[in-house]
C-alpha cells in the first residue's frame, strides 16, 4: 500500500476540502432559514423572545449544518471519483483504489496503477478542490444585515406614546420605592419624633410633681369630695384655657410644624365633621367613666347653666378670669395640656393644637361649653377612681410611661371604625360614642405621619412604620 | 504480435504496448480508402476488437462497402459479401447439402457452406431480404455457428458480421426484427462527408491508381487483443453507471418519464454488455487501462440506439432514439 500514499493524501486532502465547502454550504442554507425565522420573530414577537428565538435558531443551524455536512463527507473513494473527475483522469484513481486491495493483481491492473499514480502526480488536489463559499452565501448576509437592522431599530427606537407613558411609569415607580416621602417632611418627622421623645420627658416629670401633689392634697387623694368639684372644675376649667391658650401660644414646635403642614390642618379641622368633635369626646366618655358621667349628667348642666347666667349678668367665670389675668402655674400648664391632650387623643382627629379654621361649633364650645365640661369630667371621674385626670395618670403606670401624644396611628385609635360611628343626641344632650380612652403605648410615633399622607397612601405607611428591620432609621431615634 | 510465447502477464504486457501502435496501422491504412468517416471507423474497430457486429445505416455512395472490404484487406482476414435481395434465401446465406456423386457412383448430400463462413462478412442492404433470410443470420451472429440439416457447423473465429441497409429507400424493404437487431453490437450511422472531405473522395476516386492498402493485423492479433480488451479493469460506479443508463430506457423504469412516454421496448442487457466491452476497447485505443465513464457515455447512441422500441407516440413527436438517449445521458449522474 505504499505505492497508494500519494493517492491516499490526495484523497484525504479532496475529502477535507470537500468536507468543509459542504459544511459552509450547509451552514450557508441553514443560517438563511434560521435568519428568515429570526426576521419574522423581530416582526412578530417581544425584543426578549426574538434574541432568545434568534440563538436557539442559530445555534440548531450550526449543529444541523454540521451534521449534514458530516453525513455527507465523501468516502475515499468518492474523493478520488471527484478529483478524477476534477482532473480530467478518466476514472483512473479511482479504479485504482478499488483495485488496490487486490493481493495478485494482473499486469492490467499494475499497468493501470502505474498509470493512475503517474497522472496524480500531475493533478494538484488543493489548487482543484479550493474553499470557497457557496454561491448563495451573499443573500444570507443580505439577509443577515436586515436582520441585524431590524434587530437595531427594535432595540432603540420606541414610540413616542410608548416611551413617555414608560417614563412616567418608572418615574413613578421610582418615587413610590425610593422616596416615600419628600425629605423635607422627612426632616420635621425626626424633629417631631425629638419633640415627642422630650415631651414624654416633661409629661413623667409632670406625672410624678402631680402625683407629690395629690399626695400633698388630701382632698385630690379622695378625690370624691363634691365640695372640692367646683374648686376643681374651676380650676381644671381655667387648666383647660390655660392649656388651649397655652398650646396655641407655647407649643410652638407643634404649631410650627403644623403652620407647615396646612393640609394636615385642615385634615384636622374636618375630622370633627364625622360627629364627633373633640369637646364632645372630652367627657371622657370610656367604658368606666360612663356610669357617672350619666349620672352626673344634670349636675353638668346645673354648672354650664350657672356660667350662661354669670356671662349673661356680666359676671365672668373664675376660669375665664384666670384665663385673662392670672396666669397658670408653670407646673400646671404643661398638665393641661397633657390633659387636654390625653382627652383629645381619644377622639380621632380631636388634635389638641388649635386648627387655623374651626368650625362654629369647635369655636362656641371652646369659648363657654368646654371648660365646665372639662371640670364635669373631673367631677365625673373623681367618685369612681378611675382616670380622673392627673391622679389617674399617676395610678395608671401605661399613663405614665407612655403618654399621650398629639397624634395616634390610624390602627391604634381604629379611624376606620370611629369613622362610621353614629350618634343620635337627643335635644340638648350629648351621646358620645363608647370607646377606650386609654392611650396607646406607641401612640407617639406610629402613624403620627399620617395626617400629611394622602388617604391612599395610608396604608403603604402603615406597612413602612412597622418596618421589621430594627436598624431603620426611624427605629433607631426611637 | 503473434508468435507470443512468453508468461501471461509478459505477453499481456507486451500486447497492452503493442495494441496501441497496432490499431493506429489498422487506423492508417484505413484512411487510405475512407475519406474521413473517423467515427465510424473508430466505431467499427471497436465492434471488431470487442467480437460484436456492426450495423451501417447511410444513404448509397457514402462507402459503406469500401470501408467493409478495406478492413478484410487490412486485418487479413477472410472476406466474404452478400447482396441481400427479397427472393435470397437462408441456404444462400449459410449453405445447403449438395447432392454429390463419389467416383464409384455412390451419391451423397454434401454441405456447401454459404458466405457466413468467412471472418468478415459483409451483409450489404441487409433490410432488403426477407425476415426468413434475415434470421437465418441469427445463430450464426450470436453463436458463431450454423445448424444446417441437423448438423451443426462452428464458424472460424473471429467471426465479424457488417451489415450495411439504406434508411431512404424503404419500399420493397423487411424492417430488421428487434431480434436481429439486437444482435449488432453497434449500430453506426454513416454521415455525409464534409466539404473537405468530399473534395478528397473526388481526388482519390477520380485519378488513375488508388492506394493500396496494406496488411497489418493478422487473426491471432486480432483475437489476442480481445482477449486483452476483456481484461481491462472496469470501477463499479463505471458499472453502475452503464446499468443505469440501460434501465433508463425501459418504460417500467421508476424514474424513466421520458422512456414511459416514447419508448416501448427498452435495451436488452446485451445493451450493456456492448457499452462495457466498447469501453474498455476505447480506453485501450486511448492509451488508458481502465474504463471510464466517459467511455459509457460516448458509446451510448452507438450500442443502444438499435436496442430501444419507440412507440406511436414518440414517432407522432418526431422522436428519435438518438434524442431520447441523449436526454437519458443527461438526467442520469455521473459519480
Amino acid at each position: 500500500m505504499t505505492e497508494f500514499r500519494s493517492l491516499i493524501d490526495a484523497t484525504r486532502v479532496v475529502r477535507r476540502r470537500t468536507l468543509v465547502n459542504n459544511l459552509l454550504h450547509y451552514w450557508n442554507r441553514c443560517l438563511a432559514w434560521s435568519l428568515a425565522g429570526v426576521l419574522l420573530a423581530t416582526a412578530l414577537l417581544s425584543l426578549h423572545a426574538v434574541l432568545i428565538s434568534a440563538a436557539m435558531l442559530v445555534a440548531v443551524a450550526a449543529v444541523i449544518g454540521i451534521v449534514a455536512a458530516w453525513r455527507s463527507r465523501p468516502s475515499a473513494y468518492e474523493a478520488a471519483c471527484r478529483l478524477d473527475a476534477a482532473a480530467g483522469l478518466h476514472d483512473r484513481l479511482s479504479t485504482a483504489l478499488h483495485f488496490a486491495t487486490v493481493d495478485a493483481p494482473d499486469e492490467m491492473v499494475r499497468h493501470q496503477r502505474r498509470d493512475a499514480l503517474g497522472r496524480l502526480s500531475q493533478a494538484d488536489p488543493r489548487a482543484l478542490f479550493t474553499l470557497q463559499l457557496p454561491a448563495a452565501s451573499g443573500r444570507t448576509a443580505a439577509l443577515a444585515l436586515a436582520v441585524a437592522g431590524l434587530l437595531a431599530y427594535r432595540v432603540n427606537h420606541m414610540p413616542p406614546l410608548l416611551a413617555v407613558s414608560e417614563q412616567v411609569a418608572q418615574t413613578r415607580l421610582a418615587r413610590a420605592i425610593l422616596t416615600p416621602r419628600p425629605p423635607e417632611k422627612e426632616k420635621k418627622f425626626r424633629e417631631r419624633l425629638v419633640l415627642s421623645d422630650e415631651r414624654e420627658a416633661e409629661d413623667a416629670d409632670l406625672s410624678e410633681r402631680a402625683g407629690l401633689d395629690e399626695v400633698s392634697d388630701p382632698e385630690a387623694q379622695k378625690g370624691d369630695t363634691s365640695s372640692s368639684e367646683p374648686g376643681e372644675a374651676s380650676t381644671s376649667s381655667e387648666d383647660q384655657a390655660n392649656s388651649e391658650e397655652g398650646e396655641s401660644g407655647e407649643a410652638e414646635p407643634n404649631g410650627a410644624s403644623e403652620d407647615a403642614d396646612p393640609q394636615a390642618q385642615k385634615d384636622v379641622g374636618r375630622e370633627p365633621a364625622n360627629g364627633q368633635t373633640g369637646d364632645e369626646s372630652e367627657p371622657g366618655a370610656t367604658p368606666q367613666q360612663d356610669k357617672s358621667s350619666s349620672s352626673s349628667l344634670a349636675q353638668k348642666i346645673k354648672e354650664a347653666l350657672k356660667d350662661l347666667l354669670a356671662k349673661a349678668t356680666g359676671q365672668t367665670p373664675k376660669g375665664q378670669q384666670n384665663d385673662k389675668n392670672v396666669p397658670s402655674p408653670p407646673g400646671n400648664e404643661p398638665l393641661q395640656s397633657q390633659n387636654s391632650q390625653q382627652q383629645n387623643s381619644q377622639a380621632p382627629g380631636a388634635r389638641p393644637t388649635k386648627s387655623p379654621q374651626p368650625d362654629d361649633t369647635t369655636k362656641a364650645k371652646a369659648s363657654g361649653a368646654s371648660p365646665p365640661m372639662a371640670g364635669q369630667q373631673g367631677e365625673g371621674n373623681a367618685p369612681n377612681g378611675k382616670d380622673s385626670g392627673i391622679s389617674q395618670m399617676s395610678k395608671n403606670p401605661t399613663l405614665e410611661t407612655h403618654p399621650t401624644a398629639d397624634i395616634v396611628s390610624l390602627a391604634a385609635t381604629k379611624f376606620r371604625g370611629q369613622a362610621s360611628v353614629l350618634t343620635t343626641a337627643q335635644a340638648g344632650t350629648a351621646l358620645v360614642p363608647l370607646r377606650d380612652a386609654s392611650a396607646p403605648p406607641t401612640a407617639t410615633t406610629d402613624g403620627a405621619e399620617q395626617r400629611d399622607v394622602p388617604l391612599r397612601y395610608r396604608s403603604y405607611l402603615q406597612q413602612y412604620f412597622n418596618h421589621p428591620d430594627p436598624n431603620h432609621p426611624d427605629k433607631v431615634q426611637r | 504480435m503473434s508468435g507470443i510465447a512468453e508468461t501471461p502477464d509478459r505477453a499481456v504486457a507486451r500486447n497492452i504496448e503493442l495494441l496501441a501502435g497496432k490499431v493506429a496501422q489498422v487506423r492508417h491504412e484505413i484512411s487510405k480508402a475512407i475519406v474521413g468517416q473517423s467515427e465510424v471507423v473508430e466505431g467499427v474497430l471497436t465492434t471488431l476488437l470487442a467480437g460484436g457486429h456492426v450495423l451501417l445505416e447511410g444513404a448509397p455512395g457514402l462507402g459503406k462497402t469500401l470501408l467493409v472490404r478495406t478492413l478484410g484487406r487490412v486485418v487479413a482476414l477472410s472476406y466474404s459479401r452478400i447482396q441481400f435481395t427479397p427472393d435470397l434465401m437462408p441456404a444462400d446465406v449459410i449453405g445447403t447439402g449438395v447432392l454429390q456423386e463419389d467416383s464409384n457412383g455412390r451419391k451423397s448430400l454434401d454441405f456447401q457452406p454459404g458466405p457466413v463462413f468467412a471472418n468478415l462478412l459483409l451483409a450489404d442492404e441487409i433490410n432488403r431480404a426477407t425476415p426468413r433470410t434475415q434470421s437465418a443470420l441469427l445463430e450464426a451472429m450470436q453463436e458463431k455457428q450454423v445448424t444446417v440439416a441437423g448438423v451443426t457447423h462452428v464458424l472460424q473465429e473471429p467471426f465479424f458480421v457488417m451489415a450495411t441497409q439504406n434508411p431512404l429507400e424503404m419500399e420493397g424493404t423487411y424492417p430488421l426484427p428487434e431480434a436481429q437487431l439486437d444482435r449488432f453490437f453497434f449500430k453506426l450511422r454513416v454521415p455525409f462527408p464534409r466539404h473537405e472531405e468530399l473534395s478528397e473522395i473526388l481526388d482519390r476516386t477520380t485519378q488513375e491508381e488508388i492506394g493500396s492498402v496494406q496488411h497489418v493485423l493478422s487473426r491471432e492479433d486480432l483475437l489476442e487483443m480481445r482477449h486483452i480488451v476483456r481484461m481491462v479493469p472496469l470501477a463499479p460506479h463505471v458499472r453502475e453507471y452503464a446499468v443505469q443508463l440501460v434501465l433508463a430506457t425501459h418504460p417500467e423504469n421508476p424514474g424513466g418519464g421520458l422512456s414511459k412516454k416514447y419508448i416501448r421496448y427498452g435495451s436488452s442487457p446485451r445493451g450493456a454488455q456492448a457499452l462495457i466491452l466498447g469501453g474498455k476497447v476505447r480506453a485501450l485505443l486511448d492509451g488508458r487501462f481502465n474504463v471510464s465513464q466517459d467511455d459509457i457515455r460516448a458509446l451510448l447512441l452507438p450500442a443502444l440506439r438499435h436496442r430501444i422500441l419507440l412507440n406511436f407516440e414518440a414517432q407522432a413527436d418526431s422522436r428519435t432514439p438518438d434524442d431520447l438517449l441523449e436526454e437519458i445521458a443527461r438526467t442520469a449522474t455521473k459519480r
